[in-house]
């Protein structure tokens, strides 16, 4: 994928969870390792906007073709890592993407 | 008569997806964005959840079963305690709703994804996970500590050994 976006997301403390929240345009990988995809929550809309998350493979987990606000919990496996995508005409939603990985450390 | 011939189309066999590989963390997830009929699993698991993001038109079903060759399944009931049946409904949206469905629902003969009927143009979309039974990760052996001693009173106990002809 081009344009990948590394943002590394620390682990909490006592705690394998990880959260990120994004609000711009852009593709994003927040992860680089096998993770399970726990839950994402879109809490703006944006307008016009489109939200995809991937496996560090590039296939496709979770679609959301026309962003609407919610809160959803998958529990998915990623392999590779994960990557988040939001599109949008004008303004981008924001989203949070809770994940965990097999330890706290930070890669 | 396109709406009839497609739902047809969309009821003759299955795609068969059970080599998806279970991913070393988290369940297996798979994108559901096309009409038609899908084998997810064969054999017992968890349907973990769905999560529908855009609710398209036509039905959603979710059944514990495995298609035949033609994709039919038998769909019995359960009239016999205890059994359950090759295509047991596990979840049905008529139309679909969008909205994290979290399930956890156990299934038995297999994980059978049923997107038919309304316009094959307007599918629902929907992130769905599901967790395969591995008979050795429930083999929990616990610790001989917790196991404890039953206590039956005095009684009880005359009362056992006599049915037992003990004395």
């Amino acid at each position: 994928m081009e344009n990948l976006v590394d943002i590394e997301v620390p682990a909490a403390p006592g705690s394998l969870m990880r959260a990120v929240q994004l609000w711009a345009n852009g593709r994003f990988r927040i992860s680089r390792r096998h993770a399970e995809l726990y839950s994402v929550q879109i809490t703006s809309a944006g307008a016009w906007a489109r939200l995809s998350i991937f496996n560090g493979l590039g296939r496709l987990l979770f679609p959301m073709t026309s962003t609407f606000t919610g809160s959803f919990w998958l529990g998915a496996g990623a392999e590779d890592g994960i990557i988040v995508e939001l599109l949008s005409m004008t303004n981008a939603p924001t989203v949070t993407v809770n994940f965990r990985e097999q330890d706290t450390k930070l890669v | 008569m396109d709406g009839i011939l497609g739902f047809e189309r969309q009821m003759a066999g299955y795609t068969d997806l059970t080599d998806l590989p279970m991913p070393p963390l988290g369940g297996k997830c798979w994108v559901l964005d096309k009409k038609g009929q899908f084998l997810l699993e064969r054999g017992p698991g968890t349907l973990r959840t769905i999560a529908c993001t855009n609710a398209g038109s036509g039905s959603l079903l979710i059944l514990d079963g495995v298609p035949d060759e033609n994709g039919e399944l038998p769909m019995q009931m359960l009239e016999i305690p205890g059994y359950i049946g090759n295509g047991r409904q596990l979840y049905k949206a008529n139309p679909p709703v969008m909205g994290s469905w979290m399930l956890d629902a156990g299934f038995q003969h297999g994980l059978t994804i049923r997107s038919i009927g309304g316009q094959e143009s307007a599918p629902a979309m929907a992130s769905i996970v599901w967790v395969p039974f591995k008979a050795k990760a429930v083999q929990v052996k616990l610790p001989e500590a917790s196991v404890a001693e039953p206590k039956v009173s005095p009684e009880t106990t005359k009362a056992i050994n006599k049915a037992l002809g003990k004395k």
